[in-house]
């Protein structure tokens, strides 16, 4: 049922030139997911993600050190080698350092027809960030009318969001059977959904979704009686440790909070700007109804929490409010989005999650960052949690030793504090 | 009923035999074994088993039910069950100290800090990174380095003679290569060892920083038998550890333990 999703996964490159030769259309790369893909669909490309693998990452070892994750490393490694040649472009948002360092080197040491280093503002819910990026967001519109050679109406682009926004939905569809227990598709499975879906034609994928949604009720139920997880930190993309997870410990992972996952998918974009401007329906999806990553933290989080609209059935209702009082003037507008925090902790509150496993990138700062105050949200409601650090060559040996010793700890917790924090997100 | 606890650790095996009388008992210890790991783990746990069996004077058919732990436990071809070590540690303290709720696991390649209940079921832990720092390994190489036996490391190290050794590199190769320079100094060997136990406790007691240590607190696994780290880990944390006899088999009781709890389980289902 879920094979043709893994047979993308599985051979990604294969699948993305076979896309490029048979129908003829431009592959462009892309390294993370607050790249506005739509735009690069509507001009009438394949916008592909790239994804680091197992082989150790040597040839990037001259332009990195080794104190930068591996994901950002293994990616550059399979350029250099040579994998990403068939590309027509390579395009990226600025989000953290590190990709923007192997880009950089990207672009200096490979050879692709196109590149573009998209200027995504580091606070990005204020409207001058918003101005700004709807300014950027026009600016890469005019590279892909230029690069593809044709004019991108807004038409264009409203079909082109619109095919996102049907996959969004229909994924999502699909995860909302993962809140029943036993949960309708395993974590492994979810994430082969969302994996395939940044690898192909999202048209192409539509249509598979909407068989296996057809076909998901015939299949035997999975087994009842496990204990279910929630996966919160930095991109996964290695299935081999959710396997290690499901099928060698013997736990679900229910939902989680990774931009390859369940974030990938949320956030619709607001119809109502769509008839007047689509470039402004995009700035609106990618700033506020999407979930911010950790690099798109407000640096004056405290204040964000204490204006925060879910005040009264925040975490903070829960948690120890800020130390301190509220200024009485803000330096910024308050926020229109909801906090990452606040996300999580609904997602896996609405998941009945026991447990929380932090998978973090071996030196991924702004995970590394957010795993105090993630951790400690759900702690706040008696949500344990353990923190993992994974890089791509991922030796089992000690991960399984500590994700089973917390499977066993793990019992179910006391879903009677539910209505009392629920509100906000219909996740 | 006599059950068995195996732990397959990095780098020694315990096997443990316990008998608990019919109903509610606390059991005894019959016998134990502990050999060093080698390289075939599978025949290391027989090795081990077979020592235990011959201590205890019983067959094997004798026992009801073995549970393996540690690093090697999937691996233990006689076993019924695996239970990760962390979980075992806890049950084992718990089984010696009933008070206990903070244990620190010192083993050959890792250090952690397990909190439990009153059943001696896990509540926490956390476990020190990948590397072999603030770890047995580590206190194994000094020894050597500097041919002392590992045994009377605790007491080299508090018959200082100059003044402690400064040892800042956390890794043990470079920490190998820092002693090295500090012998050719002249720098004497009981300063050296001084100072290489100053340094694993102060590594400890980050680990331990990170969570709330209780007043009942014990220390197990191999290091707990190094008496250069336990006393400057009592003396900077203030609180008096509780050390059991054999600190190495804790895991391997836990495991013994957990057969028992698993056999009570079974025949309840049973009936």
């Amino acid at each position: 049922m879920f094979s043709y999703f893994k047979d993308i996964v599985d051979n990604r490159h294969d699948h993305a030139q076979s896309l490029q030769k048979k129908k003829s259309k431009k592959i462009i790369g892309y390294l993370c997911s607050y790249v506005p893909e739509e735009i690069i669909y509507a001009a009438g490309g394949i916008p592909i993600r790239l994804f680091s693998n197992e082989e150790s990452p040597s040839l990037s070892e001259n332009f990195m050190q080794n104190y930068y994750c591996t994901f950002s490393r293994s990616i550059l490694h399979q350029g250099l080698a040579g994998e990403f040649d068939y590309m027509d472009g390579l395009v990226t948002a600025y989000s953290c350092v590190t990709m923007r360092l192997a880009f950089d080197n990207f672009q200096r040491e490979c050879n692709f027809p196109y590149t573009r280093f998209l200027y995504l503002p580091g606070i990005i819910d204020t409207p001058d960030a918003k101005a700004f990026y709807h300014k950027e967001l026009r600016r890469f519109k005019r590279d892909m009318e230029d690069l593809f050679g044709r004019n991108i109406t807004d038409n264009d682009l409203r079909d082109a969001i619109n095919v996102y926004d049907e996959n969004r939905e229909l994924i999502l569809e699909i995860f909302k059977g993962r809140k029943e227990s036993p949960p309708n598709i395993s974590g492994e499975e979810a994430y082969l959904l969302t994996l395939s879906s940044m690898l192909t034609d999202k048209a192409e994928h539509n249509k598979m979704l909407k068989t296996l949604i057809k076909d998901l009720p015939k299949r035997k139920p999975l087994k009842a009686g496990v204990n279910r997880v929630m996966i919160v930190g930095s991109p996964l993309d290695n299935l081999k440790l959710l396997r290690l997870i499901e099928k060698d410990i013997g736990a679900y992972v229910v939902t989680d909070d990774t931009c390859t996952g369940t974030r990938y998918i949320m956030g619709t974009t607001p119809t109502d700007l769509m008839d007047k401007d689509p470039l402004k329906a995009l700035v609106q999806r990618y700033m506020i109804s999407r979930p911010p990553c950790p690099t798109k933290h407000s640096p004056n989080r405290w204040i964000e929490c204490m204006t925060c609209p879910f005040r009264t059935v925040s975490c903070f209702a829960l948690n120890p409010s800020p130390k301190r009082t509220l200024p009485k003037s803000l330096p910024f507008p308050a926020p229109e989005r909801i906090c990452r925090f606040r996300y999580a902790l609904q997602l896996g509150i609405n998941h009945k999650v026991e447990g929380v496993i932090a998978l973090i990138q071996k030196f991924c700062d702004p995970h590394g960052y957010d795993y105090h105050h993630v951790t400690q949200a759900f702690q706040d409601v008696g949500i344990p949690s353990v923190p993992i650090e994974i890089d791509n060559m991922v030796s089992i040996g000690q991960v399984r030793t500590r994700i089973e010793a917390f499977i066993e700890m793990i019992q179910p917790v006391d879903y009677l504090i539910e209505p009392e924090i629920k509100a906000g997100v219909e996740i | 009923m006599i059950t068995v606890g195996i732990d397959i650790g990095s780098m020694s095996a315990d096997a443990v035999i316990m008998e608990f009388a019919e109903g509610i008992g606390r059991g005894k210890i019959m016998s134990y074994a502990i050999i060093p790991t080698g390289w075939d783990s599978a025949e290391t746990s027989k090795k081990c088993m077979d020592l235990a069996l011959k201590k205890a004077n019983i067959k094997f058919s004798d026992i009801e039910y073995i549970v393996s732990t540690g690093y090697g436990r999937v691996i233990v071809p006689f076993s019924n069950k695996n239970i990760t070590e962390i979980s075992c540690h806890a049950k084992g303290a718990n089984w010696n100290f009933p008070s206990v709720r903070t244990i620190l696991d010192m083993g050959g390649q890792d250090c952690k800090v397990i909190t439990c209940d009153e059943a001696g079921k896990v509540t926490s832990f956390l476990m020190n990174d990948k590397c072999a720092a603030g770890a047995g390994r580590s206190m194994e190489i000094m020894a050597k380095l500097v041919d002392v036996p590992l045994k009377s490391i605790g007491e080299h190290s508090f018959q200082i003679v100059d003044k402690q050794a400064m040892i800042s590199s956390t890794c043990v190769l470079f920490a190998r290569s820092e002693v090295m320079e500090l012998l050719r100094e002249g720098v004497h060997k009981n300063d050296i060892l001084a100072g290489a136990c100053d340094a694993l406790t102060s590594r400890v007691l980050t680990l331990l920083s990170r969570t709330e240590v209780q007043k009942d607190f014990a220390i197990s696994g191999g290091i707990a038998k190094n008496i250069g780290i336990t006393k400057r880990v009592e003396e900077r944390l203030g609180l008096q550890a509780k050390i059991a006899d054999e600190p190495q088999i804790i895991g391997a009781i836990g495991a013994a333990v957990f057969a028992k709890d698993t056999i009570l389980k079974q025949r309840e289902g049973g009936q």
